[in-house]
């Protein structure tokens, strides 16, 4: 496009300079439609996108389990299996291929128990209960049962590696786990402090049961400051500098005060552990979800991870392999575990 | 045949003189050439088939493909020139075929190419719309934003910059149109192409993260709409330097404040 005009000459141009058109008017006809062609693109990608975004996100979760191979047929296919029928055969017919193989139709019940008795009776900080919700591509189904009896308990979740505890805790979240409730017997039902999750919205759910994921992904760009800056505004209760100076005072207890203004592709897998650990901490959300979230860091590091998370007074509900730790550290145990 | 700034209105005399400049029969050497290019291919590429094929079906192609499209407008070209002649102003069908070759016929032609482009795309499996509608969401919006572009710019050049009579003309509607079409149609495949797999794989974790902290999907967007449109701009930009500054503005109504 910088070339443009140097030696080809564009095509609105080319037309009119063919047709007889003076080369002043040619190249205004280029100008305009240049301009025209730009504005249009930008209005057309933009309307795409937008409305596209809209419609990849159920309940404020990203569905990208929506997302799937495109087998619609090109028109440009279309025209060449039409005009050269012994050539293009092969690009249109047999690419097609069932991609939902349910001949494996064993299905693994994964049930969730508590150390805990279920009581009815009283009123308490936390319960879910969960039927038959199936995932990992309809091959497992998971019930469980459970509550958090008190505002201040940390439980635990244990089980081996792949059973469902990340898909557990984010479905409590609202997030995209890829837990289905299809069947009619199957249903999720999640109170808080005597309240139904269904009576809020999922943006405001998240912010009362926050889920911190395990590792940051690879392209979240900025610092962990500007990541405060950002969620900020979603959380009217705290101003911007008290959340700043409580997950500073946090990163001072967790060693690592200096990586605020540090971006995040610079961190180590435990620093950026502690920095997401630590805003989760400073937002005061009524239960925090944690993935693993000292999976990363050594011995000593987690003892003063572990004294902090007691000391806010948060409710927490967390998966840990560590064994040492589960004893140290869980009021109620919960484990999961293929039946 | 220089005719100065004057605009000037094709009279019958003027185009069959300009069409004789250009006869079948004058084609010819083109076809030839194309044969020995084809032959050319055939011995250049160690004496296979492939890329001479290639060649040859390119050129039937072209020939085929305009020859119909010429088959097509033709009629509709004589046509609205003999109605704007008689000026009948009861029947005056012409703009209606005009707006309906460009919105019935190139439209959907677009739209489909478009969204079809794209490796990845999307089947939202909720209960409440109805199937059609989930298998060819991309189509309908696609077409929609084609719709929304094509005739927001199509006007501003029909009715404020040429302003040719009467406004339907068919010579300046269908190049117009098409030009708009065919560049919108290629940035949309390429931004379909982007938004898709960044959303499954680049940015999925990255989206979640920010809504698991509770922003909303909206502001959780922002950087994935930038890395779109400009990556989809890319190739119109280049040194066009205002089209980046639109993009800044649209993103910087967001509180985003990454990078």
């Amino acid at each position: 496009m910088a070339f443009k005009g140097l030696v080809a000459i564009p095509g609105m141009m080319t037309g009119n300079l063919l047709a007889g058109s003076s080369p002043h008017k040619a190249a205004k006809y280029q100008m305009m439609i240049m301009i025209l062609i730009l504005s249009g693109n930008f209005i057309s990608t933009a309307m795409t996108t937008e409305i596209l975004l809209w419609n990849v996100f159920e309940n404020g979760a990203l569905r990208d389990d929506w997302i799937d191979n495109n087998d619609s047929i090109r028109v440009s296919q279309l025209i060449s299996s039409i005009m050269v029928p012994w050539k293009s055969q092969s690009s249109i017919g047999g690419t097609k291929q069932d991609s939902e193989s349910t001949l494996d139709s064993s299905v693994i019940d994964v049930k969730l128990t508590s150390d805990r008795e279920l009581t009815n009776s009283d009123n308490p900080f936390f319960s879910l209960s969960l039927r038959e919700g199936s995932f990992a591509n309809n091959k497992r189904k998971m019930t469980a049962d459970f509550t958090v009896p008190n505002s201040g308990d940390i439980a635990i979740l244990e089980g081996v590696s792949g059973v469902g505890k990340s898909t557990l805790l984010k479905s409590i979240a609202m997030l995209n786990s890829g837990m289905i409730f299809s069947a009619s017997a199957s249903s999720m039902a999640v109170s808080l402090q005597g309240k139904d999750r269904d009576s809020f919205l999922p943006q405001e759910w998240r912010k009362q049961v926050l889920y911190v994921p395990q590792q940051i992904s690879s392209t979240l760009g900025g610092t962990p400051e500007s990541f405060i800056r950002f969620i900020e505004p979603f959380h009217p209760h705290v101003t911007l500098e008290s959340l700043t100076l409580q997950t500073l005072g946090y990163l001072t207890a967790f060693d690592c005060a200096n990586i605020l203004e540090q971006s995040w592709s610079e961190l180590s897998g435990g620093e950026s552990q502690r920095a997401l650990l630590s805003i989760a901490l400073a937002l005061k959300p009524k239960i925090l979800l944690a993935d693993e979230s000292t999976s990363a860091l050594p011995n000593d590091m987690k003892l003063k991870v572990e004294e902090e998370m007691k000391r806010s007074g948060a409710t927490i509900i967390m998966v840990s392999h560590d064994v040492e730790q589960i004893k140290r550290l869980g009021t109620v145990r919960l484990s999961l575990a293929a039946v | 045949m220089y005719n100065g700034d004057k605009p000037q209105h094709p009279s019958p005399k003027l185009n069959r003189q300009h069409d004789d400049e250009l006869t079948w029969k004058s084609l010819l050497p083109a076809v030839v050439v194309s044969i020995l290019v084809s032959i050319a291919a055939y011995y250049a590429c160690g004496n296979t088939i492939e890329m001479m094929e290639d060649v040859l079906v390119a050129t039937i192609r072209t020939v085929v493909q305009l020859t119909l499209l010429v088959s097509l407008l033709s009629p509709l070209f004589k046509l609205v020139d003999s109605q704007t002649k008689i000026k009948t102003t009861k029947y005056n069908t012409a703009p209606l075929l005009v707006l309906g070759y460009v919105f019935f016929f190139m439209l959907p032609l677009a739209a489909w190419e478009a969204s079809s482009r794209s490796k990845l795309t999307l089947h939202p499996m909720s209960i409440n719309n109805s199937l059609l509608l989930n298998n060819n969401i991309v189509l309908v919006i696609v077409m929609v934003s084609l719709l929304t572009a094509v005739s927001l710019m199509g006007a501003v050049a029909l009715f404020v910059i040429v302003k040719p009579k009467p406004w339907y003309s068919p010579r300046h509607v269908i190049p117009l149109c098409g030009m708009l079409f065919n560049n919108a149609l290629s940035a949309i495949s390429v931004c379909l192409d982007i938004l898709f797999s960044e959303l499954q794989l680049k940015q999925r974790d990255t989206i979640e993260l920010m809504c698991s902290f509770g922003s909303d999907t909206w502001s959780a967007t922002r950087p994935i709409l930038r890395s779109v449109l400009s990556s989809s701009m890319a190739p119109q930009v280049c040194a066009h330097l205002f089209v980046k500054y639109m993009v800044c503005l649209y993103v910087s109504l967001s509180r985003v404040s990454f990078e």
